[in-house]
């Protein structure tokens, strides 16, 4: 890559957003680069997913980080399952990397969903940018897409996100796999809260003071987390749990 | 953060970064090494990764001399070296004349004053410690007239994470 090309102020700003990914481990950090790297490709939206990947096709959608893509969108997306009939994720699944829409659209053209664009159109979903990253040994996908209605992204943004994706990618996938992981392990928000405290060598009490619970409430929910976790005691159960990535 | 860098200086530490990503095996780790002893002004770089009890113990010299390396590896020197030590407890980018300031014990001093017979005098090292095995690795960049400075510390804090993605590569433990 030929990072001269860049204006300076643009890889200062891309240095800063390598920088925070490497410390990043929350779905907040994560937004949080979305949103700085939203800004250098001159996006309005940007929203990431993170799924099932099987021969070059995004088979389920595990999470979804939406730093600011309209709602009402999603609802849409989701429901009719659009991303099946989408051809950013086509060939992000296909290929991986990072492509502009419009050279994607122009690659699938008839295979293109006229109705699909004109429905993203009407949120202002027209144009833009996405990267991703497939992985055959995990047999996961994540992508990250940047739009907008406007006809303003170029080879020049494209080459921001080439440098960027890989790096993002790795605050997404930490954060979307721990997400995932504490799903199947269905902890409440509570008692991943609890599990924090637990972390930080507090005891029930303690929890329960800073928590504002009884001491017997902070007991119970330690002995569910024990248990979820199949921990055999406490410790057991922070080892577990940082080993699992839901504490770090 | 990054504004008191010029556009080469932050154009160097892009390129390191992404060679390290690209970086494959032992010869690809040692040009990144090489890569950030220039942007640091270094003139000599090795890196090491050990487990957390030190059983397993291993290390790429770029060109660290070839004597003081041979006796530190054979003597297991990294058990004495204060500069590893503190790396074990606290992993993060230090200058060593830091370290040398802080140690007082006739163990420290004797290895500082055997290392700057091979003039080992100045220099900066980053520690990483690796969550998934608990091993940790050391990135150490030595030589050079002046002492490392903040700058220097910056470029190598900024670089470490990703020159511990291409040695965790070469999965030498």
């Amino acid at each position: 890559m030929d990072y001269n090309r860049f204006a300076k102020q643009d890889l200062v700003a891309m240095l800063e957003i390598i920088q925070s990914s490497v410390a990043c481990d929350t779905e907040d950090g994560v937004k949080g680069l979305m949103d700085r790297t939203r800004c250098l490709v001159s996006a309005d939206y940007s929203v990431s997913g993170f799924g099932d990947w099987h021969n070059g096709c995004l088979s389920l959608i595990k999470n979804v980080i939406n730093l600011n893509y309209p709602v009402e969108w999603m609802k849409i997306y989701n429901q009719l399952k659009l991303y099946e009939k989408d051809p950013i994720i086509w060939r992000q699944a296909a290929e991986g990397g990072v492509h502009l829409w419009t050279e994607t659209y122009r690659l699938f053209g008839e295979k293109t969903s006229k109705d699909f664009i004109v429905r993203a159109s009407d949120f202002g979903i027209k144009h833009g940018v996405s990267g991703g990253i497939t992985s055959a040994t995990d047999g996961t996908m994540s992508i990250m897409t940047f739009s907008g209605p406007k006809k303003r992204f170029t080879q020049y943004h494209r080459a921001i996100l080439s440098i960027l994706l890989p790096h993002v990618n790795q605050a997404l996938t930490r954060v979307c796999m721990s997400a995932v992981r504490e799903r199947n392990f269905r902890l409440t928000a509570k008692e991943r809260e609890i599990l924090k405290w637990m972390k930080d060598g507090k005891t029930n009490w303690e929890i329960s003071s800073i928590l504002n619970i009884s001491e017997r409430t902070a007991k119970f929910h330690a002995h569910n987390i024990e248990h979820k976790l199949n921990a055999v005691n406490r410790p057991h159960a922070v080892a577990i749990a940082y080993e699992l990535g839901f504490v770090h | 953060m990054f504004n008191a860098f010029s556009k080469t200086e932050i154009v160097g530490i892009m390129e390191t970064i992404e060679a390290a990503h690209l970086s494959a095996n032992e010869t690809g780790l040692k040009a990144v090494l090489q890569k950030a002893a220039h942007l640091l002004e270094a003139q000599y770089s090795a890196c090491g990764v050990a487990s957390s009890s030190f059983s397993r113990v291993a290390s790429v010299n770029v060109n660290y001399p070839a004597k003081w390396f041979d006796s530190y590896v054979a003597e297991r020197l990294y058990l004495y070296d204060p500069v590893v030590r503190y790396q074990m407890n606290f992993p993060s980018t230090v200058n060593w004349e830091n370290i040398s300031r802080h140690s007082a014990d006739k163990e420290s001093r004797a290895f500082f004053a055997r290392a700057g017979g091979y003039g080992l005098v100045n220099g900066i090292s980053s520690g990483v410690y690796n969550q998934a095995d608990g091993s940790l690795s050391v990135f150490s960049f030595a030589g050079g007239d002046d002492s490392f400075g903040a700058r220097n510390k910056k470029i190598l804090e900024t670089l470490s994470p990703h020159l511990n993605i291409a040695l965790s590569r070469l999965k030498l433990l």
